[in-house]
């Protein structure tokens, strides 16, 4: 009886030493992130947008369909982003592991009850969701924003304050000078598109002016959508 | 005193060793586990034959609306067997001791712009060959899933998300029309499928009625707005 219960409190002390002496456990999900600022949207960029919170826009396209587009008010969203500064000690569980700026968002969909097709504009900083890690000798503050253009999830994109895209969404923005479409002229027109080589059909590159916003867009099979008054 | 206890022990242990087989034995002698895989029959292993199986980029349809829109279906088409775990939605297995394989022959379509997304199935089960249509692009409803048993001509309740899965009162209605032209082309005794929960109660962009053809699937779907979609096959 004496050499079993010798036997219980060994294993139990082997059993106490492996515990406390194991390596430490570095798990990321103990983690704490830290906001460390909110990387601001210029005060200049909310132009992009050329609509109040509940417009209607009108849409004719080349075989003829008309659609009446609406607005549902502006809406703000943010995401973490431009991370940086690892933790790597991970000894403390309530340690922050990495720091972070929050990203705002301000967008503005309009929805139509005679098609399934939503026009978004969107203002966000110009940069990539994948690839948001930033080096500390950059303010977030210097960072131009972009005005991302999105029909059915086509993304198209408008550069402001810069010429560069580093959102990562593929495409090619050109100013025109002006632009003739559905017998109207628009002057310093922003034509957006990707170089889409398919028979298939999908939309293909969008049109836009500072003053009225998405003023046309068309398919790879030609179809085109032109602003109608 | 320890020795008494590990006799004991021992005894227990064969006790339980006694029981467990005897209890094992007795299961084998009344179930004895059998896997039945059936094939879909003739001719329903020959449907969508005019569509290809090599599921690449450039598998797809223009679809054109009589309202003056454009769009483009991609399909894949696949075939094989699906066990009736993955079916239990509505397929009820009485038998523990049997499995079921039932053959189907699919066909998936999602829509490049107008975010439709549709899939075909024909399935060969214990009760006949059924025809099944899931609807995973309604505006309203997110999912709808219809299921018409061709050989004993019996429609389904409809079932779709709102709060999780439910059961619709609305059947499916489906005719065979002698002959209907999609995109110019005529095609002869085509099922029409007429999905009363959407007629009924969907939003404008949800789709109320499809027509498959044997040979090519689908070739016209209609909206609720009249909207009336002609796939070029």
């Amino acid at each position: 009886m004496k050499f079993i219960t010798s036997l219980l409190l060994f294993i139990g002390l082997i059993g106490f030493l492996l515990l406390t002496t194991s390596c430490p456990k570095c798990d990321d999900s103990d983690c704490i992130d830290i906001e460390i600022g909110i990387a601001k949207l210029n005060d200049s960029s909310s132009m992009w947008i050329p609509f109040n919170s509940y417009d209607t826009v009108n849409f004719i396209n080349s075989n003829g369909f008309h659609a009446q587009f609406f607005s549902s008010g502006y809406q703000y969203a943010s995401f973490k982003a431009l991370y940086r500064d690892y933790d790597y000690n991970c000894g403390d569980p309530m340690e922050a592991c990495w720091e972070y700026y929050t990203i705002p968002v301000k967008y503005l969909k309009f929805n139509s009850e005679s098609i399934n097709l939503t026009l978004q504009y969107e203002i966000r900083k110009n940069l990539s969701y994948d690839n948001n890690f930033l080096p500390n000798n950059i303010n977030p503050d210097t960072l131009s924003d972009v005005l991302i253009l999105n029909i059915n999830g086509y993304l198209r994109v408008i550069p402001i304050q810069s010429d560069k895209n580093n959102t990562g969404i593929e495409c090619t923005t050109e100013i025109i000078d002006s632009l003739n479409l559905n017998n109207v002229t628009y002057y310093n027109v922003y034509h957006s598109y990707r170089n889409i080589i398919t028979t298939d059909i999908q939309i293909k590159g969008i049109y836009f002016t500072l003053d009225k916003g998405i003023i046309g867009f068309y398919y790879t099979n030609d179809e085109k959508w032109y602003l109608s008054q | 005193m320890v020795f008494k206890s590990i006799k004991y022990f021992i005894k227990l242990m064969l006790l339980f060793l006694i029981i467990t087989h005897v209890f094992s034995c007795r299961k084998k002698s009344v179930c004895e586990h059998q896997n039945v895989q059936l094939n879909l029959e003739s001719p329903y292993n020959n449907w969508y034959s005019n569509l290809s199986s090599n599921n690449v980029d450039g598998n797809y349809f223009s679809i054109i609306s009589n309202s003056g829109l454009t769009d483009a279906f991609r399909y894949e088409k696949h075939s094989g067997y699906i066990s009736d775990f993955h079916v239990r939605d509505f397929f009820q297995n009485d038998d523990p001791c049997t499995t079921w394989e039932f053959a189907y022959i699919y066909l998936t379509y999602y829509s490049n712009i107008y975010k439709f997304l549709i899939d075909l199935r024909v399935l060969q089960m214990n009760d006949g060959v059924h025809l099944q249509i899931n609807d995973y692009g309604s505006p309203k409803y997110g999912y709808i899933f219809m299921d018409y048993n061709i050989t004993n001509n019996t429609e389904s309740n409809i079932i779709y998300s709102e709060n999780g899965k439910e059961t619709s009162t609305y059947k499916i209605s489906v005719d065979i029309i002698n002959e209907i032209t999609s995109n110019n082309i005529t095609y002869y005794n085509v099922y029409k499928i007429t999905n009363n929960l959407s007629l009924n109660e969907g939003s404008s962009f949800d789709i109320t009625i499809i027509y498959i053809d044997k040979d090519n699937g689908m070739i016209k779907f209609e909206q609720k707005n009249g909207t009336i979609w002609d796939i070029a096959v």
